[in-house]
């Protein structure tokens, strides 16, 4: 199977561009950005997997992920944040985030979920 | 300490207790008390009135009743003997034998009549019958014989003349059919009787009656003044003789409370004079005053035991209340503080989890790099990753610093602060929730503040949760004003306002006061606390809010306050 194309949104440059790298190097085809108008160009290559945090200078992650819905629901978007609490996490799940994760987060638990994420897309 | 000081509150609130209980007992007695006092007190003066009028009167009667039996002794005499001389031929008049025979018969009707004589136009003593040898005396000089020329009869003073024997007469002119001519008959009555008479008067022993004439001498015996003949002593008091009725005056005699009562006897030269020292009128009120008294002290006991039972209870009553409204405010502020640790907890777990996130990502990399490449060709990159991973734990340490100088507070109480640090060292706990509602800070700082001593922690605190309230009232990219300034030379003010909705009148009233919140999930005592705090540091804290405009918090707070004086307003909260 073909590895999945992935877009990381999050604010923080070093984070976003350590994460892109280590993908990379497990054969995925990622893209990093730090805001939001940098993403939504890179959304038009529809990525399989989008990898969103919640709190962006620009925009709440939030209304990120319903715009991402907006313009393609087949898109699967993994939230990943800093913030834990319940109402975040269901918040994101009743908008269509395909999962919430919690930082710092584990590669190979990523790696799968990102794997499963595509698989996902790959029936819709 | 924690023991020693809630001792002391225990001990305080004790003595609250007690005080008001004393307050309210003494003051509930007191007011009970006043209208019986009041009644008896009444009671007690129209019942002293009552019988006082109820002595004069019965005074007075006695009065006039010996007043008429002596009336009566002496015109009925002077009737008879009028009688005598008018309707009895002149010979029992001359002749000494048929003379001394009318007298026997007189005397024998007439008691107290001691002797009899005919005196004529000269003074001379022509006839006389009685104990005393009398006859052919001189009665030209005396003062009765000068009145008969200008009266038909006459009843003398008590005098002794020529026997020296206390006693009055009563003398009646006879005319003559010649002209010019008369004789006189004169009888004479003992001072014993007048005494006997006036005796009747019902006094106590100690009270005095006797009679004087118009120069003030005693007619008969005193017990007070003397005896009969000697002039009466009375200092500030005028007996009037000329009134007809009976005067009752109170007099002070030898420094005691008396009456005087006094009454002139006609046609005589006589008063009845009475002193009364006994004080009859006296004996029903000290009846009274004992009675009522009694039945008073039993009233008040009564009232006494009533009220300290009822507001003992009352007061446990407020005991418990005040007890149970403590805890439910522990409780609360229990909450409280749980609320604001989870808040803040959160806020500080995602602060910390974006460092640890790049951290991760990096030493992942690193592992990543010596698994898939070759380490001598990546040896720059690691010296660049691990910088890295050190800057983040710089994020992190600076993050758990801040936590560190929040939790401090528990151990430094005073500390020499700068305002303007402080607000910042705040803003950088919300940063990101700041930042994730877009939010506009404004400061409007004045560099050249003074150091405050105060007590940081709890001014953070207070800060924290006035400038959360505001993030809370502002719309999404809302705008935050924070200004400091000094507000005078002892004290500095900072004013948080925000451009949110405001807070309606009625409800802007109500916002310091405990349990009050228009949150869903407020605990209502974030103000209430904060406004403790500033309290106790000396300060105060006041809004002003209008609706759509938005709302300002000013918070003074002194800048070298009174140490000792906060210390006191510590030590009953700092637990």
């Amino acid at each position: 199977m073909k590895k999945a194309k992935l877009l990381i949104i999050d604010d923080e440059a070093e984070l976003v561009s350590t994460l892109t790298e280590r993908l990379n190097l497990r054969g995925y085809d990622a893209h990093g950005v730090t805001n939001f108008i940098d993403g939504i160009k890179l959304l038009n290559e529809t990525p399989d997997v989008v990898i969103l945090d919640i709190g962006l200078q620009d925009m709440d992650g939030m209304e990120i992920l319903k715009k991402i819905k907006e313009i393609n629901p087949t898109i699967q978007v993994i939230m990943m944040s800093g913030y834990g609490d319940a109402e975040r996490i269901n918040k994101s799940l009743m908008h269509g985030a395909y999962d919430y994760l919690i930082k710092p987060v584990d590669i190979d638990e990523l790696v799968s979920k990102i794997d499963n994420a595509k698989l996902k897309r790959g029936t819709m | 300490m924690f023991n020693l000081i809630k001792q002391f509150i225990t001990k305080f609130r004790e003595e609250r207790y007690f005080h008001l209980k004393f307050r309210l007992i003494v003051l509930n007695t007191f007011f009970s008390v006043i209208p019986l006092v009041i009644v008896v007190t009444i009671t007690y003066l129209w019942i002293d009135q009552i019988v006082h009028t109820e002595f004069k009167n019965n005074l007075k009667w006695q009065m006039e009743e010996t007043r008429h039996a002596l009336e009566f002794f002496i015109s009925e005499r002077i009737s008879a003997l009028k009688f005598l001389v008018n309707s009895y031929p002149e010979n029992y008049f001359s002749d000494e034998k048929k003379f001394v025979q009318l007298f026997s018969n007189f005397k024998s009707e007439f008691e107290g009549i001691v002797d009899m004589g005919i005196i004529d136009d000269r003074g001379i003593q022509l006839l006389y019958t009685g104990p005393y040898n009398l006859k052919g005396k001189d009665y030209s000089q005396a003062d009765w014989f000068k009145e008969m020329f200008f009266r038909t009869d006459y009843v003398t003073s008590v005098f002794l003349g020529y026997r020296k024997i206390p006693h009055f007469s009563i003398v009646i002119k006879k005319e003559s059919t010649s002209h010019d001519k008369f004789w006189l008959l004169r009888v004479s009555i003992n001072m014993d009787v007048l005494q006997k008479l006036i005796s009747n008067l019902e006094i106590s022993s100690m009270d005095d009656v006797f009679l004087i004439n118009n120069e003030h001498i005693l007619q008969t015996n005193s017990k007070l003044f003397g005896n009969v003949l000697e002039p009466l002593k009375l200092n500030n008091l005028k007996i009037k003789s000329d009134k007809k009725n009976v005067s009752i005056y109170d007099i002070e005699l030898n420094k005691k409370q008396a009456y005087i009562s006094y009454v002139p006897i006609k046609d005589t030269p006589w008063t009845l004079v009475t002193i009364i020292c006994s004080r009859p009128y006296e004996k029903i009120p000290s009846f009274f005053t004992k009675e009522v008294m009694l039945i008073s002290l039993l009233s008040i006991i009564i009232t006494f035991i009533v009220i300290t039972k009822s507001i003992n209870t009352l007061i446990n009553r407020i005991k418990q209340a005040d007890h149970e409204r403590e805890i439910a405010i522990a409780n609360a502020e229990h909450a409280d503080k749980l609320a604001s640790i989870g808040r803040l907890a959160a806020g500080v777990a995602h602060e910390i989890n974006n460092p640890l996130a790049i951290i991760n990502e990096q030493a992942g990399l690193m592992k990543d790099l010596l698994q898939y490449g070759d380490l001598s060709k990546n040896k720059d990159r690691f010296i660049q990753l691990i910088d890295s991973i050190q800057n983040s734990v710089t994020r992190c340490r600076t993050i758990t610093h801040r936590l560190l100088s929040f939790s401090r507070r528990i151990n430094i109480g005073k500390e020499d602060i700068n305002v303007n640090d402080v607000i910042e060292e705040v803003l950088g706990f919300i940063e990101k929730e700041i930042q994730s509602k877009g939010i506009n800070i404004v400061y409007d700082f004045q560099d050249t503040l003074p150091k405050i001593i105060t007590d940081k922690g709890q001014l953070q605190q207070v800060l924290l949760n006035i400038i959360n309230n505001a993030v809370d009232a502002v719309p999404q990219g809302g705008t935050i004003k924070i200004q400091t300034r000094l507000s005078d030379s002892n004290y500095l003010e900072i004013s948080i306002q925000d451009n949110g909705s405001g807070i309606p009148k009625d409800v802007l009233k109500h916002i310091f006061e405990p349990f009050y919140s228009t949150k869903k999930k407020g605990t209502g005592l974030g103000l209430y606390i904060s406004y403790g705090i500033i309290k106790k540091l000396g300060g105060d804290i006041h809004v002003e809010s209008e609706i759509d405009q938005g709302t300002t918090f000013t918070i003074k707070i002194p800048i070298n306050p009174d140490m000792e004086e906060l210390n006191e307003k510590g030590k009953i909260t700092d637990n």
